[in-house]
């Protein structure tokens, strides 16, 4: 059902990024599962556009990254977050929250309120 | 964005590790994604060839992922690069400018030098000049004639040259001098002394009349 699935606003995958990562470290398949999965499937992360994304954030401090071991012994490179990272999903989740509410508040019914 | 939150983002931006290690590492955690799809898609029930070709159609264009990971790290580098060529650049500008500051420096050291002792030589020479006996000091009535023999240091003295133009010399008596130069008197002392001694040189310094006359007259 590729009609039903949304396209991520522009800024929207990092800040999903982070929460995904905010759980515990992960690999990037994790990540774009988890995605997928917490969305119930609605949200599409282009996964070739996920992995430019995650060595962003790492570039810029917000995700440490190292090579480990993955659940089938494969070697895999897991993202962690870093305490830059956390503050600033907090930061995006207040932004986002108020965002959301704002939205909310423009597309409610006249006088419902 | 602050300088130093600048810089931790450049310094975090370098990667250490060798452009050839970077795209492996890259490399592999895109071929990882691709395996983990791979798994998850035959174990659903598809055929390994059709999990494959599934598995590259759902990452998308893999070329572009790989590339933009890699330039992600490359950019930071590049950055670091510039600002090396930057630092060397003005290094080698400061290093220009300072030996060339050294160089006018010495050079104007050099140049003062060289006028101070151009200036000394002539201060020299002038003072020499000055220490040297006037020329050509015409000898007239009434100067002062002060007079010594170097050969003969009794022979010395002050004489004042008569109205009739001489000086009285002992032994020789009254010698003419009048209307003669300082070095014409000497010779003609040397000669009217020369009867009575062995060798005779005699010097004479010229007090001037008017001179002497004016000194007095000021002194009175």
């Amino acid at each position: 059902m590729p009609d039903d699935r949304l396209e991520l606003l522009r800024g929207t995958l990092d800040l999903l990024v982070l929460k995904v990562l905010a759980h515990g470290p992960a690999h990037g398949y994790t990540i774009a599962r988890r995605i997928r999965t917490r969305s119930e499937g609605v949200i599409l992360v282009e996964e070739g556009s996920l992995y430019p994304a995650l060595h962003r954030l790492e570039a810029r401090g917000w995700l440490e990254a190292e090579w480990g071991a993955s659940e089938e012994n494969r070697r895999a490179k897991f993202y962690r977050l870093s305490r830059t990272g956390r503050r600033e999903l907090t930061a995006r989740e207040r932004a986002w929250e108020s965002m959301s509410r704002a939205i909310a508040g423009v597309l409610a019914p006249e006088g419902g309120a | 964005m602050s300088a130093r939150a600048w810089l931790e983002r450049l310094w975090r931006a370098v990667d250490a590790r060798a452009p050839a290690e970077l795209e492996a590492d890259v490399r592999a955690e895109l071929e990882h994604h691709l395996a983990c799809a791979e798994r998850e898609l035959v174990a659903a029930g598809e055929t390994p060839e059709r999990a494959r070709a599934l598995a590259r159609e759902r990452f998308g264009d893999l070329e572009a992922a790989r590339a933009a990971c890699l330039g992600i790290h490359m950019g930071g580098r590049i950055v670091l690069q510039r600002i090396h060529l930057a630092v060397t650049g003005l290094l080698l500008v400061a290093v220009l400018v300072l030996a060339w500051a050294s160089h006018s420096s010495r050079a104007a050291a050099l140049r003062a030098a060289e006028e101070a002792m151009a200036l000394r030589a002539e201060a020299h020479e002038r003072a020499a000049a000055a220490r040297q006996p006037v020329a050509h000091v015409v000898v007239e009535i009434g100067d002062q004639l002060q007079m010594i023999d170097e050969f003969n240091p009794d022979v010395h003295g002050t004489v004042t040259v008569a109205e009739d133009g001489k000086v009285p010399l002992p032994q020789a008596g009254w010698v003419f001098v009048h209307g003669k130069t300082r070095e014409e008197v000497e010779q003609i002392l040397s000669e009217a002394l020369a009867p009575y001694f062995l060798e005779s040189k005699v010097r004479v310094i010229v007090k001037k009349a008017d001179a002497f006359q004016a000194l007095q007259f000021e002194a009175f």
